[in-house]
């Protein structure tokens, strides 16, 4: 597979461990990495410890920029200049008839020079201690699931049907959690009524401008990157596939957005 | 003078021996116990399809009324063994059915089952009993229609868990309106909708019923409906358990559920909603099994929801805990190693144990170990790979150390964790009488593989996934591979000259290579991503898909793929 550093690739031959070498960049680095489809299995590790800045850790509420890009929001190592990179891949045998390189590319780069609108997942295993340089402290863990084939060991079938998609529900003050399949609604309205059922409240009059205004009471998600966002402001088809969950806002933080907005 | 038992006498004798471990004990005597026992085994179980010939089994045993078989290895459930793979039902079925007819009994695990094979063994076998399907694949609802049509005498129909290509919920009216034998039904993997009056007419006829296990779309308002035609059940798998019901249809169903005196086993529940929890109080002093891994609406068992269990339950037996899928994204997590060892502590015959979290320390695990020395099988997956004990940064070895010390009795465990050799040590001095070992990301060398295979005197099934060892233990231990079942070893770091001179060295042993490129491509060094090995006395089999390689006995050859489709 190739990897592409600064602009430039480079080859990792498979099957083999290897030490890529990233330097410390500036502010604003980043990285993006494999398809979401990438498993690994196979005895050569990929560890990524990428650098991140604080300044750039979080997107605002209300950028929904469709082109969002991926940050991560790990610590870097404290004492070390330089992040090692070792890769782990191997193909899967979902694809034993069609190697597909481009599924392993592994690109770090500047902003702005990523081309994919696909939402692109981190996908690494912490590697065995015994197989790094011993004095490497450890590092925080990693933020994003790892994605290995057969882990954790539950049987496929009884994983996420993919014709279920399930988001866990909270309403501030209410005692329990609710989940909903998010594929039984078609659009906002029924979404916000179904909520308003289960949780027996009223919302506001939604407007672009001033989100919901009047009851006190915000309807929020998390979406597949970690920001919360408002319901509403994206295209319903957008918000379904990527809301990880909800959470109904009320009282007085709902107030203090609700006029913030 | 004949100095030898009458066969008469022997074959009485022999009929009070009922493990086929004794069984094959008593056949290994001398020639007349062998033909004695041959021609009284009734139940044969044969733990790999791949492992002795059909026809042979047919041949051997004349009485055989039931019969059991595995086919794929056990990490095929989590797509480490490719499609088409192998573990046909076919050859067994067609090799019974010409030789013997009187077999009552078929239960088959892991294995692609083929609506052909479901027909053959319907028109075949006159008074076939019991058919049990476990994670096999292959088949269709047509397939069910057939056994349930046919088979007048059926007691037992018994779909765990298997994928099935649904056609629709027509194969329940197929049961003759005849047929009162029933005793287990079990099609809880089925998606489609039954119709509920062939249901209640199949348990109102059905006076000896013990197991039911409905699916999912049998929802909770006709759930009443069908305990009270069947307040006999000792096993009961719930359909959905979320639909909202008014007061009046909750007080009925309660008392429904109350009226099951007999039960001991509780599953399904899917979608349970937690404000019909208390409804299920009233059957849990009598539990002995509890299976909530359906039960995910509500992230519904956290440790305090364990905790409840420990207090209620103290007849349960078994307990499997599964992850929902946002466990892994979850950062408060309510489920922790403190539920387990609540329920460690509450329930005394607590004897096996599948437990997923995703963290642990070596300290629950002592008390866990502490508290039940009775288990016998324990299953522990802590989710994130290489995770020490999060108190102390240690590994976990400390921990499964105190299990395989105290557990005397174990005969199934999975590691999880950060794990070094010593854990390894441990197990192989302690855990005697261990048959199945489930390790993944763990060990640091070779000296893991070594310590299990020259220390664990009962072993039959070692899997092994993603672990930084190879050819030196296995090659040292190669007389011991034939003393199991089988092993698998993926994503580790064995060559393809070592399984080459394994599978010279060891006659009896097939070892299959499971790899998209020709290991002939390749030199000796490189390492190979899967491997099988299992004993035989079948040779190597003749149904191996492309990227499977059987290796050939002789060197020149190398690999050989014998293939007749």
């Amino acid at each position: 597979s190739r990897v592409h550093m600064d602009g430039q690739s480079v080859y990792v031959p498979p099957l083999s461990p290897c030490l890529i070498l990233a330097s410390h960049a500036p502010d604003n680095f980043y990285l993006s990495s494999f398809y979401p489809n990438f498993y690994a299995s196979s005895p050569t590790f990929i560890y990524l410890s990428p650098l991140f800045s604080s300044s750039t850790k979080l997107t605002n509420k209300k950028n929904h920029n469709k082109n969002k890009r991926r940050i991560l929001r790990w610590k870097p190592h404290k004492n070390i200049l330089i992040n090692f990179l070792i890769l782990k891949k191997t193909m899967t045998y979902e694809k034993v008839n069609e190697l597909n390189l481009k599924d392993t590319e592994l690109r770090l780069g500047l902003p702005g020079t990523e081309q994919a609108k696909e939402e692109q997942e981190v996908s690494c295993v912490r590697s065995n201690k015994r197989q790094l340089q011993s004095d490497n402290e450890e590092e925080s863990t990693p933020p994003t699931k790892t994605q290995i084939v057969g882990w954790p060991p539950v049987r496929s079938y009884r994983k996420n049907n993919n014709s279920v998609s399930y988001v866990k529900v909270s309403m501030d003050g209410a005692p329990y959690l609710r989940k909903i399949d998010l594929k039984t609604y078609k659009n906002y309205p029924e979404l916000l009524k179904a909520l308003e059922n289960m949780f027996k409240f009223t919302i506001g009059e939604y407007s672009e401008r001033e989100g919901y205004k009047g009851s006190g009471v915000i309807p929020t998600y998390e979406d597949k990157d970690g920001d919360w966002m408002l319901v509403g402001d994206v295209p319903w088809d957008m918000f379904s596939s990527s809301c990880k969950r909800l959470r109904i806002m009320k009282g007085s933080d709902a107030l203090a957005l609700d006029s913030a907005l | 003078m004949d100095r030898r038992f009458p066969f008469k006498v022997l074959e009485h004798i022999f009929s009070f021996v009922d493990s086929n471990e004794d069984r094959n004990s008593v056949s290994l005597v001398c020639k007349s116990w062998f033909e004695t026992e041959r021609r009284t085994r009734k139940r044969v179980f044969v733990g790999n399809c791949y492992a002795v010939s059909p026809l042979k089994v047919a041949r051997r045993f004349p009485k055989m009324r039931s019969l059991t078989l595995k086919g794929k290895p056990h990490f095929a459930d989590y797509n480490l063994v490719p499609d088409g793979w192998g573990g046909y039902a076919w050859p067994w079925i067609e090799a019974m059915a010409a030789r013997r007819p009187f077999l009552e009994e078929i239960r088959l695990k892991r294995m692609v089952v083929t609506d052909e094979c479901l027909e053959k063994i319907a028109a075949s076998f006159r008074d076939f009993k019991t058919l049990v399907l476990t994670s096999c694949e292959g088949f269709s609802t047509d397939g069910i229609a057939a056994i349930a049509s046919t088979c007048r005498k059926l007691r037992d129909l018994e779909l765990r868990e298997c994928i099935v290509d649904d056609l629709g919920g027509d194969w329940l009216s197929y049961f003759p309106e005849t047929s009162t034998s029933l005793v287990s039904i079990d099609f809880s993997c089925l998606d489609s909708e039954v119709k509920l009056s062939d249901l209640e007419r199949l348990l109102s006829r059905s006076p000896n019923l013990k197991s039911l296990k409905l699916n999912r779309s049998v929802t909770l308002d006709v759930l009443e409906s069908l305990l009270r035609r069947a307040p006999q059940l000792v096993e009961l798998g719930t359909g959905s358990f979320s639909d909202e019901l008014d007061p009046e249809e909750i007080a009925k169903l309660t008392k429904a559920l109350s009226e099951l005196k007999q039960l001991k086993s509780l599953s399904g529940l899917w979608d349970l909603l937690p404000e019909y929890i208390p409804l299920l109080y009233s059957l849990c002093p009598r539990l002995t099994s509890l299976n909530l891994s359906y039960a995910t609406v509500m992230d519904l068992i956290e440790d305090k929801g364990l905790k409840t269990v420990a207090l209620c339950c103290k007849e349960l037996r078994e307990l499997r805990v599964f992850p929902s899928g946002a466990d892994l994204d979850e950062t408060d997590v309510t489920l922790t190693e403190q539920g387990l060892v609540s329920v460690s502590e509450g329930c005394p015959k607590l004897e096996s144990v599948l437990y997923f979290c995703v963290q642990f320390t070596n300290a629950a695990l002592v008390s866990i170990a502490k508290n039940r020395p009775n288990f016998r099988c324990f299953r522990l997956c802590v989710m994130e790979p290489f995770a020490p004990d999060y108190r102390t940064q240690q590994p976990l070895d400390e921990g499964f150390k105190a299990i395989v010390e105290r557990c005397k009795d174990l005969r199934r465990l999975s590691v999880s964790g950060l794990l070094t050799d010593k854990a390894f040590e441990y197990i192989g001095v302690h855990a005697k009488k261990l048959r199945m070992l489930s390790i993944a990301f763990a060990g640091d060398s070779d000296l893991m593989l070594h310590h299990l295979l020259s220390g664990c005197q009962s072993l039959k099934k070692l899997e092994i996934r993603d672990c930084p060892f190879g050819d030196t233990a296995l090659l040292e231990n190669a007389a011991k591979l034939e003393t199991m079942r089988s092993l698998w070893m993926s994503s580790c770091f064995v060559s393809f000259g070592a399984c080459k001179q394994l599978s010279q060295k060891m006659p009896r042993l097939n070892v299959e290579v499971i790899d998209e490129h020709p290991p002939k491509t390749r030199p000796d060094s490189s390492p190979v991503e899967r491997i099988y090995i299992y004993r035989t006395v079948a040779g190597p089999r003749l149904d191996t898909p492309e990227f499977v390689w059987t290796i050939h006995k002789s060197p020149e050859v190398g690999v050989s793929r014998l293939s007749i489709r």
